[in-house]
């Protein structure tokens, strides 16, 4: 079966073709969810703000212009959406451990031995770890870690996500990936004193 | 170049995502500089790490919720809405004077018992076949949507939802012979020839299997197909097996599955 590009749905989007949003969503959910998860530490928020993103690509379908990477628009939504929300929830930001996809995970690797056991306690703990430095990182710093590191998107569609150069884009990774690390260590250093 | 804009790069380095010259470029720099190779330890690590963290995964509703909110929205945008002279329209056509007022009141009053009476053996039976409407439109779409995508398996979803959907939905089964003829995975394009078991009573979808006979070159898919016609017992499948029969460059197996099918068909 011949593939669309994600532009050429959308544009069909536009013009009336509303069943082609139904492609889009399949394509780009559960990256939208993760990232929003990663966001608000909030899966029913999450749910919610996925929903919302498809439905006001469909209520300003008509301002996508052709052309234009549809990962890129559809990130740009969600951080409105996201925004928009945010600001009614503040203070809501809790840590998900996600305990369902941590196990489903350690499912798929074969932990027979007692020393892949020891590695996989080893590993939980320093996921856990990253997590509770990712919820400490600002805002901003935790957005352009997660659209790079989370979301494989380029640089070039995450500056025209941010609406900054390419070469912002890059010193704001690496800055992003410096803070995590130090709040990252301080905790490391916190749980072994 | 400085440190800092050596370290900026650090990210697409880790991810393999500098060319060459680049690469080179940095690596020379580290191997220089102590202070940004240990930073390049310590943070790649982390970065590393992040790695490792297992994707959060959707809660299953929320497709669900979805098309549910797609197909009402569909609905909405067909439905005009009701221009704004509708109650001025109806006020002009009613009495003014008291009298007919209630002579027309009590009219509609007997009108409305009667309809009433005659409707309600109707109306569930309308609920129910606008219910299903709405539930095969939805499968439909579900389908639809998930054979287009880049993902094998997800395409395989797809086809395993056509089971659920009616014999006479033409735009799936048109979606599916589509996938038996383009799929790139042979394991979609068996699942798609199984799923066509469901439409043997359509013509189109017996026609469909039989032109692509001559299409495939799996002959896994081919044998598969073989079985399916020669189950549909339809005789115009006999000039197509029989040029597979007699084709030198067929796999052997499937020219003897044509045979074997030929002779099913010829008694």
């Amino acid at each position: 079966m011949v593939t669309e590009s994600d532009e050429k749905l959308m544009a069909a989007v536009r013009a009336g073709d509303l069943r082609k949003l139904a492609v889009l969503f399949e394509r780009h959910h559960r990256a939208l969810f993760s990232f929003f998860v990663h966001m608000n530490g909030n899966r029913d928020l999450s749910q919610d703000l996925v929903q919302d993103v498809f439905f006001r690509i469909l209520r300003y379908r008509h301002t996508y212009v052709d052309g234009r990477a549809f990962p890129a628009w559809m990130y740009q939504i969600a951080r409105n959406a996201s925004i928009d929300t945010g600001n009614k929830r503040k203070g809501e930001l809790q840590l998900v451990t996600n305990r369902e996809d941590d196990e489903d995970r350690s499912a798929r690797e074969p932990v027979s031995e007692l020393v892949a056991a020891d590695e996989a306690i080893r590993r939980r703990q320093e996921i856990d770890l990253l997590r509770r430095a990712l919820a400490r990182l600002p805002d901003e710093k935790r957005e352009v870690l997660v659209l790079s590191r989370f979301q494989n998107l380029a640089y070039e569609e995450i500056a025209a996500i941010l609406g900054c150069e390419v070469g912002t884009v890059k010193v704001r990774v690496f800055r992003a990936t410096k803070a995590l690390g130090e709040i990252y260590f301080e905790l490391a250093g916190e749980r072994a004193s | 170049m400085k440190c800092e804009d050596y370290r900026a790069r650090l990210p697409e380095y880790w991810e393999g995502a500098l060319v060459d010259e680049e690469r080179a470029d940095l690596e020379m720099h580290l191997a220089a500089c102590a202070a940004c190779r240990g930073e390049a330890r310590s943070l790649g690590e982390i970065w590393r790490g992040l790695g490792n963290i297992p994707e959060a995964q959707p809660p299953s509703d929320l497709r669900r919720r979805f098309y549910e909110r797609l197909e009402s929205y569909q609905q909405g945008a067909l439905e005009t809405p009701p221009g704004p002279s509708w109650a001025a329209r109806l006020r002009s056509w009613l009495p003014t004077h008291p009298a007919w007022q209630i002579g027309l009141a009590a009219a509609m009053l007997v009108v409305g018992f009667f309809a009433g009476y005659q409707m309600d053996n109707r109306r569930d039976a309308a609920q129910v076949s606008q219910l299903r409407a709405e539930v095969n439109n939805m499968r439909q779409l579900v389908t639809l949507s998930l054979l287009q995508q880049q993902n094998a398996s997800e395409r395989l979803r797809g086809v395993t939802y056509a089971y659920r959907m009616a014999e006479s939905d033409t735009e799936v089964l048109s979606a599916l012979l589509e996938t038996i003829n383009h799929d790139p995975n042979v394991n979609v394009r068996l699942a798609a020839v199984d799923a066509l078991h469901g439409f043997s009573g359509s013509p189109v979808a017996r026609r469909g299997l039989i032109q692509s006979l001559s299409r495939q070159e799996s002959p896994l898919v081919q044998v598969s197909l073989i079985d399916t016609l020669a189950e549909m017992k339809d005789e115009q499948a006999v000039p197509a097996l029989r040029t597979l029969a007699g084709d030198q460059a067929a796999n052997p197996q499937v020219r003897q599955r044509a045979e074997w099918a030929l002779g099913r068909l010829s008694h």
